[in-house]
């Protein structure tokens, strides 16, 4: 008691001391926890901004499951030779995910392909599969730190994208840099846009929030004047609904004649020439250095200084 | 018009209290989030963040109704009129004239942008306007006060003027709903930002913070809160540069918003209030403005300085006009000198929402310790430059009490 006495007495200014140091202590006693989250934080910031790694992610139709891809890319390695490696997650309808395969560390554009345990069609399954999508996506961020990737959806998969770009992607670094879509019915089955099914009104609704930094490609197949023998051209065009004027370019490409049927789409040559040409990085090939040259080159503008 | 101010006081600050907890702490983007992981270990975390933030919303958020109702009364009870209804065809009449609602599925929903505490000046002009048309139409004060069964007589002498506040309330009203429909209003503060998103060369950046201040001085935010949004381009530009090289030395745009302004000029919210509350507890003599002081300190440590700035006030006070404008130019004219100097580097890094005003540099360049003793020293230069100015404050105050008397 006497003691809180004699305090109560000190004079103000030990009080104001007191009240500084408080102060001082409590900014220093601070900073050493912010030091650890700034230095954390850059250091994530960096990784990913730095990060080498492009993937291309990619979501199979309906009832197809994560191997859906898998001859398809086969056929792409063959062919680019660029050895991409291959992921694929099993997403179930809790949240929880299965993986097989690997991503090689050094392979700056693995494929990795998304399939859900509830692969069922219909708006409300899409719905699901999206949510779900955009969870299996940020942990995919995470785990790889990339900044950014490319999309690929066959039939449904590029509605799962369209409803996953509209209402779960809103990570500000990373962009995605291109969308592929084949064969996706934008307004399911209908053949006419002027029926506009609640999903493509959806959609139409709420495209503001695609990103317009996006290059997306539209493919379609016909197998006579109007349809794959599954999805209605119409509802493949009804895309540009969506994304034409919102997404930095919108291109559609008709793929017509034999295996233009819906479900061998994926086996034409035809789209795997359009994947590698607009969806896959362009493969770097080295240049061969020429020590020689001589009049015959090919091109006539070269100039005879070979010393370059 | 300050003292109508003052009684705003007890709002502001528990507004900004829970404004801070809201903010800082229980938010993920926010200090203490972000710092030590909030969300992942405290239960319904987000409940409590709402909760804080009704609170807030209907503190803060509508400090600009409750300061044309004040101002209202004021002005009619300055000219002996009706108060109690002036003030409260104040706070309708500003309410009407910004009221915005669109219909949603459970209900409506009302615009409340323009009754937080921004645009505390056009509330008060709202209000001071309301309280002259009192003086002009209204019943003087002896003829309202007495008699209980006169109180319906009472409600209907303050017939015209509350018609009249009505009838113009609803033109503005009109006015400004068709400014909205063509997005103009949106098209001003787009083309305000425009206007700062200039290049960030030392004149812009420095232009920029000075009409901020002005204008916080005038208690008018409104347009022009000067967030980190403008000069968006440059930071993007340095972030880059930085992380790519893996420091902010070489970021090509030194002398950005969030490097000078943001982080040296806002101690404790606009004008560099922090400095002041610390000068006010340690050397005022008032106990008034001590107490004042103390209270408002812990929201300032996270740089919400309404309380201060109503509490004073600081707001329309011409004492402190010199150095709620000048002494965060101050601050960043020395902090510029810094970087030049290449003492500490250019902050560039993110910095998260809500975190204590000496912390910011030390946070955005990722941890280096001159940038924290520089905004320490800072902090203790801006206390002895405000400190003439509580002398003087207090001085004036004593005089014109003695001429009272």
């Amino acid at each position: 008691m006497l003691l809180f006495k004699k305090i109560r007495q000190w004079p103000k200014l030990v009080w104001h001391w007191i009240f500084l140091s408080l102060f001082l202590l409590l900014i220093v006693g601070l900073a050493w926890p912010s030091y650890a989250w700034t230095q954390a934080n850059v250091k994530q910031m960096a990784t990913r901004h730095n990060s080498k790694m492009s993937p291309v992610i990619m979501i199979p139709g309906s009832s197809a499951n994560e191997s859906r891809f898998d001859s398809l890319i086969t056929t792409i390695n063959n062919t680019d030779h660029q050895n991409h490696s291959l992921l694929r997650l099993h997403v179930y309808s809790d949240g929880t995910i299965k993986a097989t395969g690997s991503i090689r560390p050094d392979d700056h554009e693995p494929f990795i392909v998304v399939g859900f345990e509830n692969n069922a069609d219909g708006y409300d399954n899409i719905q699901k599969q999206a949510k779900l999508f955009g969870q299996a996506f940020k942990q995919l961020a995470k785990k790889y730190n990339f900044n950014n990737f490319k999309g690929f959806g066959h039939s449904n998969g590029g509605l799962i994208y369209t409803d996953f770009l509209e209402h779960y992607f809103d990570d500000d670094q990373i962009t995605m840099k291109r969308l592929m879509t084949v064969g996706t019915p934008y307004n399911f089955a209908e053949n006419s846009t002027s029926r506009k099914t609640q999903m493509l009104a959806d959609f139409i609704k709420d495209r503001g929030a695609i990103p317009t930094d996006l290059v997306v490609y539209s493919v379609a197949g016909t197998e006579n004047y109007d349809n794959d023998s599954i999805v209605p051209i119409k509802s493949v065009a009804a895309g540009k609904y969506i994304y034409q004027g919102q997404a930095a370019q919108y291109t559609q490409i008709t793929v017509t004649g034999k295996m233009a049927q819906h479900s061998e789409l994926l086996a034409n040559p035809q789209i795997l020439d359009l994947m590698t040409r607009y969806l896959l990085d362009p493969v770097k090939t080295n240049p061969k250095k020429t020590t020689t040259r001589t009049y015959h080159d090919d091109d006539p503008t070269n100039t005879l200084d070979n010393n370059k | 018009m300050q003292r109508t101010l003052v009684i705003l006081f007890p709002f502001a600050l528990f507004g900004a209290f829970a404004q801070v907890f809201a903010a800082s702490f229980l938010s993920v983007g926010g200090f203490f989030g972000s710092i030590f992981n909030v969300d992942a270990w405290l239960p319904h975390y987000e409940a409590l963040r709402v909760l804080f933030e009704d609170l807030s919303q209907l503190t803060l958020g509508m400090l600009t109704v409750a300061g044309a109702f004040q101002a209202a009364k004021y002005t009619a009870k300055y000219y002996h009129k009706d108060d109690q209804m002036a003030g409260l065809t104040g706070a309708i009449g500003y309410s009407l004239i910004f009221f915005h609602h669109t219909t949603t599925e459970n209900g409506i929903a009302v615009e409340m942008r323009y009754y937080d505490y921004h645009w505390l000046l056009v509330g008060v002009l709202v209000g001071y306007g309301v309280g002259r048309l009192f003086r002009r139409f209204g019943q003087s004060e002896d003829a309202t006060a007495a008699d209980p069964d006169l109180i319906l007589n009472r409600a209907f002498l303050a017939m015209r003027p509350i018609l009249i506040t009505l009838f113009w309330a609803l033109i503005l009203h009109t006015g400004f709903a068709f400014l909205r429909y063509a997005k103009i209003d949106q098209y001003i503060t787009m083309g305000v930002q425009n206007l700062a998103n200039q290049k960030a060369s030392l004149p812009v950046t420095f232009g920029a913070a000075w009409l901020t201040t002005i204008l916080g001085w005038f208690g008018f935010t409104g347009p022009l809160a000067y967030t980190s949004k403008i000069s968006e381009i440059e930071i993007w530009d340095n972030l880059d540069m930085a992380l790519s090289k893996g420091n902010s030395w070489q970021a090509p745009h030194p002398y950005t918003a969030l490097s000078l302004y943001h982080s040296f000029g806002t101690f404790g919210g606009t004008g560099a209030l922090l400095a002041l509350l610390i000068g006010l507890i340690l050397l005022s003599r008032s106990r008034n403005s001590r107490l004042v002081a103390q209270w408002s300190f812990f929201p300032a440590i996270f740089n919400a300085g309404l309380p201060i700035m109503l509490g004073i006030p600081i707001l329309l006070n011409p004492l402190f006009f010199l150095p709620f404008t000048l002494i965060p130019l101050i601050n960043m004219g020395l902090a510029a000198g810094a970087i030049a100097l290449r003492w500490m580097p250019p902050v560039v890094y993110p910095v998260p929402a809500g975190t204590p005003g000496p912390l910011v540099a030390f946070i955005g360049t990722n941890g280096n310790f001159a940038a924290l003793i520089f905004g320490i020293s800072l902090l203790v230069i801006d206390v002895l430059l405000y400190w003439p100015f509580i002398r003087l404050t207090e001085n004036v105050n004593q005089h014109l009490r003695k001429e009272a008397v």
